[in-house]
């Protein structure tokens, strides 16, 4: 070991990467060199410097932050159990079908069926018809297209991406599809939203804010109806994720309701139609 | 509920892996927000995603190095474009890391007690320099320095290769060498509002 090598080696030796046969080449040539040693007590301070100013109180966790903290994981939890509990409805729904040809097992039988269909669609990532519209042109081009208006729900943190029809099992269906607003498509939260219009029934989901959840190839799917319209949110989220994104948020809720939206709609904040949001 | 008691389990394991870190995780946020609010921000996102992911950890793997590669993409991610940072040369990616690693500057000052005014200058001074860095260089000062991190830790968080971290925590530690020395010097020749430690080093400076 000579003093060149020992400057190349020092930055390694410091931060603890090096081999312990390095480490004692430099403990003996550090013995016996001045230069280098005060080069070495040099460094040493320099880090340890940055070190003592980092463990101040000022970067200690102010005692708010943790309380936010817990109360945060405190309403995780309760949606967690919230969206369990579903889901094993669900499952137990679906063993039911399996065992008894019950009526409330065909019925399941037959929204799984459906929740299939649009995962099914969805990962085939079909060319969308418009691209990055605005909520408005959204409603506006699915206008006449199909018998039932839509209303593009808004959600946390999400653009429109695109939008085109697309078949659910035999109905026609509008397909809107959501990027992250801040990602670049490629990571999770990608999402496809299908519209449909369902008079007879045949998807037996509830209404907002509950939900049936339920999942097809690694997908979930969030499902909803309002009225004779389902909504089925197809995303890779897991459920802590989808249970952020649906709870309403009290921004919406200020908002007067549109005179064309009937009366009573509890807890559909959001899931409003363009007109009532302002323009992205 | 037997699900009631599952979550009720993990919550207990989240809490006693992540709560001991809450300071590490504030002072880092600190540093790359270097603003309060975004830095409490930052620390509860960071958080909500783990215990999200929570199930994703493998056990009995770095949970530090774990939560921290979502820190700094959750900083990366959302934080990163909101402030304003000058983007890298790419010369400043070249850099070898064989080059000399100390100056002669820093060499003689090594000889000299004068390198000692390092030990006195006050950690607002040098927080302060931290957070003038350019972003590349802070994250792993950061993560090398004040978090003590392994290089290997380093390059899985911020998904680039050893050599890179190498080269940007050489670039980082010389840039705020050379800030530091220079503030030490301004401030022992303007000598107004010192802080105390200065004043002190002073005095002694005189004495000798
Ligand atoms: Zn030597």
């Amino acid at each position: 070991m000579n003093c060149a090598e020992l400057d190349n080696q020092l930055m390694h030796y410091l931060d603890d990467e090096v081999e312990a046969y390095q480490r004692l080449a430099i403990d003996e040539h550090v013995a016996e060199c001045q230069r280098c040693a005060a080069l070495l007590a040099s460094e040493r301070l320099f880090l340890d410097t940055l070190q003592a100013a980092n463990s101040g109180v000022e970067n200690m966790a102010p005692p708010a932050l943790k309380k936010a903290l817990a109360v945060r994981l405190d309403r995780a939890d309760d949606g967690t159990r919230r969206m369990q509990f579903l889901k094993v409805s669900a499952m137990a729904a679906t063993l039911a079908a399996v065992t008894v040809a019950s009526h409330q097992g065909w019925k399941t039988f037959k929204r799984n069926q459906y929740v299939e269909d649009v995962v099914a669609h969805h990962v085939r990532r079909f060319p969308m018809e418009i691209e990055r519209p605005t909520n408005r042109q959204i409603e506006a081009w699915f206008g006449g297209k199909l018998d039932h208006r839509v209303s593009v729900p808004q959600f946390p943190n999400r653009v429109a991406a695109g939008a085109r029809l697309l078949n659910v099992r035999e109905k026609q269906a509008a397909y809107i599809r959501y990027d992250d607003e801040k990602g670049d498509g490629a990571q999770p939260g990608h999402m496809g939203l299908f519209v449909y219009g369902d008079k007879p029934g045949d998807v037996d989901v509830g209404t907002l804010p509950h939900p049936e959840v339920g999942s097809s190839n690694g997908f979930n799917v969030v499902s909803w109806r309002d009225g004779d319209v389902v909504y089925q949110l197809v995303t890779d989220l897991d459920e802590h994720d989808i249970q952020e994104l649906l709870p309403p948020s009290p921004g919406n809720a200020a908002g007067p309701a549109p005179t064309s939206a009937p009366v009573t709609r509890p807890n559909r904040l959001e899931v409003q139609p363009a007109s009532m949001q302002q323009s992205r | 509920m037997f699900l009631g008691t599952s979550t009720k389990d993990s919550r207990r394991q989240f809490e006693a892996l992540a709560l001991p870190l809450l300071d590490s995780l504030y002072a880092a946020a600190m540093r790359l927000t270097r603003h309060e609010g975004d830095a409490e921000d930052l620390v509860q996102d960071t958080f909500m995603r783990a215990y999200r992911f929570f199930d994703r950890f493998e056990k009995g793997t770095h949970f530090k190095a774990w939560i921290f590669k979502i820190l700094t993409n959750t900083f990366i991610n959302k934080y990163r474009r909101q402030v304003k940072e000058r983007a890298l040369e790419d010369d400043s990616e070249r850099a070898t890391v064989s080059a000399q690693f100390f100056s002669h500057q820093a060499t003689d000052a090594a000889a000299n007690p004068e390198a000692h005014v390092l030990n006195r200058l006050t950690s607002a001074v040098v927080l302060k320099e931290i957070d003038k860095l350019p972003i590349d260089f802070r994250m792993v000062v950061i993560l090398a320095d004040l978090q003590e991190f392994s290089y290997r830790d380093i390059a899985e968080m911020l998904e680039v290769p050893v050599g890179t971290v190498m080269s940007r925590l050489f670039r980082g530690r010389k840039l705020l060498q050379k800030a530091l020395t220079q503030e030490e010097g301004t401030e022992l020749s303007t000598g107004t509002d010192e802080p105390l430690d200065l004043a002190e080093f002073r005095a002694r400076k005189k004495l000798a």
